[in-house]
């Protein structure tokens, strides 16, 4: 499976919105990461076929989807990042419709839908109506649907956010379980959810895809960029409007503060290993910092 | 579960969706019964009315044309000379009301043969009036035009069909008012917009078409299960309103009397340039009210595929429902001018008693065509379009 975008362009009437993406995806997970309004939502319904570019043109397996018809969108599961059900539809009622939207038949729907309830873990709740769901396990629900029909790319567009630390781990089990032999693309702000499962980080700012990268490579730029100091309480408000923090970590009257910087921030910094929530932080909050070379 | 059982489920088989069908039924099985059971008093004064009627029926009497004449001049002192203030004075009277009907019958045979002083010059109508134009048109040489052919058609019509007879068809009449009239529209096609509305609207608004228009079905297949349940539903609503008034109408009076009778005994359809029974125009009505009622349906999913808001949709479609009624109240000047908007708009061609009652005809490059003609191209060509819209809608939306 591999799935280009060529030159992705988008405006909202003047407002352009993506500034000409170009990529080339294969099976996988893909971890989409990027601020508020940086334009993930907007791609990913470009790739989900229910929004069309302005310019540019997606291929798949070298052919342009708007010459598949029907057969670009059989092989997308998508998970868009609001959910909706119908009022009075049971969770069981929800996957049998996206079931016959997807036509998938009848009789193998109800199997699929039994395996998927299952590894989701809301099989004793199909029989529910999906409104009185919680948050996670509508998102459950949500991922059970992309997931019917078994298809080969996965869309998930901030498939955890809103969840608790639990479901988000349970959240991420599933996609990985899930993402042998398909291309999964999964946008978030939480950078942990895509840390251990992405095998490619995309970072994604003002409509334009800046890096596409391993978790070890990000990591790899900011070597001896992440730094752990000590300042007191009284500081630190002041200190946040200087300097890029990731991370606070109170000892006593003190706080342990973990900052970015190219330099060593104050004498005592130590330097530390950076993971790539820093690396993230590095790219958006820092960098834009700096004059422009 | 097929899309199309769950589009027909999203659209009528849902709780809410049959509760409002359930009052709908009483509401319809009140009109059909509240209408014919008090048509003259209450059962009591229809058996008095069916009693006199019954030896009757057939050609003018004309001894007792004389007595119903009289007996109409006591109710215009009565009651003033204005036809409704009659009609409602009567109403209570089944021995009046009948003389007042069978006078009205002898007017209309009169009409039939000499027209009426109301008639327009544009509808002539009258067997002597239709002779003496067409002697007109001949001894002026233009045998060859569309007047001389449609008057000489309306002519020979007129002549087969023959004189109107006199039968009691008080029930049939007010069948054929609770079906064609108005009214109908109101309780009825407004329901049925109501209904229809959210057919493609509610999957903007819930935000469903996220799902729907990404999915392999969701952009043609889907068209035909809406299309497909807008028909059902609409069917399904059409034929309860048609049952209902039926069989509580008839009910209420417990007999079916002057099934057999011709349609042009009933007053409103004097004029029909049709040879059927009571029974027949029956059949006819229904199957057009179910014609045309689904159409309507098709025109109310078309506007639902373009609008984002179930509000909207049925804002607009009542405009369309009511378009005629507001070009009637702009007077008959302008009525005049926009003449085809006023016959092929909703109100005209959902209602029998505004396509079936008189004859009316259409010069379609010299050929005599038929109103009702006319229509039914026109609502085949409108469901042709309108589907056509939806689909072609569905391939190019976008959520934004
Ligand atoms: N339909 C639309 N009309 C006009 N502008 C839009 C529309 N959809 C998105 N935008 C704009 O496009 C930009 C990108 O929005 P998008 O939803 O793609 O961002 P995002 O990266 O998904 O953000 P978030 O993380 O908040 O979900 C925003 O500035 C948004 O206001
Ligand atoms: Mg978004």
């Amino acid at each position: 499976m591999q799935l280009q975008l060529e030159g992705i362009v988008k405006n909202f009437r003047d407002k352009e919105v993506l500034k000409g993406i170009s990529l080339r995806l294969e099976n996988g997970v893909y971890g989409l990461l990027g601020p508020n309004g940086a334009g993930k939502t907007t791609m990913i319904r470009i790739l989900a076929d229910i929004l069309q570019p302005t310019k540019g043109r997606i291929l798949i397996n070298g052919q342009d989807k708007n010459a598949c018809g029907d057969e670009y969108r059989a092989k997308i599961g998508y998970l868009p990042q609001d959910m909706s059900f119908y009022s009075d539809f049971t969770g069981r009622d929800y996957l049998e419709y996206v079931a016959a939207l997807k036509g998938v038949p009848a009789a193998e729907a109800r199997e699929q839908i039994e395996a998927l309830a299952r590894n989701v873990g809301l099989s004793g709740d199909l029989h529910r109506r999906c409104v009185t769901y919680s948050g996670g396990m509508q998102r459950r629900l949500g991922i059970a649907q992309a997931l019917l029909d078994n298809p080969e790319i996965l869309i998930l567009d901030e498939p955890t956010a809103g969840l608790d630390p639990h479901e988000r781990i349970k959240f991420r089990n599933i996609i990985s379980a899930y993402s042998k032999d398909r291309l999964v693309l999964l946008s978030t702000h939480i950078v942990s959810d895509v840390d251990s499962i992405a095998k490619q980080v995309m970072m994604m700012e003002y409509g334009k895809v800046e890096r596409l990268g391993s978790s070890e490579e990000y990591v790899r730029q900011i070597e001896n960029c992440v730094w752990s100091l000590r300042i007191p309480v009284e500081r630190l408000v002041e200190f946040q409007n200087s300097a890029v923090i990731s991370n606070v970590v109170p000892h006593g009257d003190m706080m342990e503060v973990r900052v970015i910087s190219e330099n060593k921030p104050s004498a005592d910094a130590v330097p530390v290993t950076p993971n790539l929530e820093d690396a993230y932080l590095y790219i958006f909050n820092y960098l834009p910092l700096k004059p422009a070379a | 579960m097929s899309l199309f059982r769950f589009e027909l489920r999203k659209l009528m088989l849902n709780k809410k969706t049959l509760i409002i069908l359930g009052a709908m039924l009483i509401l319809y099985a009140g009109v059909g019964f509240g209408t014919s059971y008090f048509i003259v008093g209450d059962g009591e004064a229809y058996k008095t009315y069916a009693d006199l009627a019954r030896p009757l029926a057939g050609p003018v009497n004309a001894e007792y044309a004389g007595v119903a004449m009289e007996s109409y001049e006591t109710a215009k002192e009565r009651y003033g000379n204005n036809e409704e203030a009659i009609y409602y004075g009567t109403s209570g009277d089944p021995v009046l009301k009948f003389d007042v009907d069978y006078a009205h019958f002898v007017g209309h045979v009169d009409e039939y043969y000499n027209g009426a002083p109301f008639d327009s010059l544009f509808a002539p109508y009258g067997v002597n009036v239709l002779q003496s134009r067409l002697t007109e048109l001949e001894q002026s040489g233009q045998t060859g035009g569309f007047e001389y052919r449609s008057t000489r058609d309306q002519l020979n019509r007129e002549v087969a069909l023959g004189e109107p007879q006199f039968a009691n068809t008080l029930e049939w009449g007010n069948l054929f008012a609770n079906w064609g009239d108005t009214l109908t529209l109101f309780l009825l096609f407004i329901p049925l917009l109501f209904i229809i509305s959210p057919v493609f609207s509610m999957e903007a608004s819930t935000g469903m078409d996220n799902l729907i228009l990404s999915s392999r079905n969701g952009r043609r297949k889907i068209v035909a299960a809406k299309i497909a349940a807008v028909v059902v539903t609409a069917v399904a609503i059409l034929a309860m309103y048609l049952l209902a008034t039926f069989v509580f109408g008839f009910l209420s009076v417990g007999t079916l009397e002057g099934a057999n009778a011709a349609l042009r005994s009933v007053p409103d359809y004097v004029r029909a340039p049709l040879g059927f029974s009571n029974a027949g125009f029956t059949a006819v009505s229904a199957l057009w009210l179910l014609l045309s009622g689904t159409v309507f349906a098709l025109i109310v999913s078309f506007i639902s595929s373009r609008l984002k808001s179930q509000i909207a949709v049925c804002g607009a479609s009542l405009v369309v429902l009511l378009l005629n009624i507001g070009i009637a109240a702009l007077g008959t000047t302008i009525q005049n001018m926009i003449q085809p908007v006023v016959d092929f708009g909703v109100a005209s061609f959902a209602l029998v008693g505004s396509v079936f009652t008189q004859y009316k005809v259409y010069n379609v490059f010299g050929m005599v065509v038929p109103y009702h003609v006319m229509l039914i191209v026109f609502l085949v060509l409108v469901a042709g379009l309108t589907s056509f819209g939806m689909f072609w809608g569905q391939k190019k939306r976008t959520v934004a």
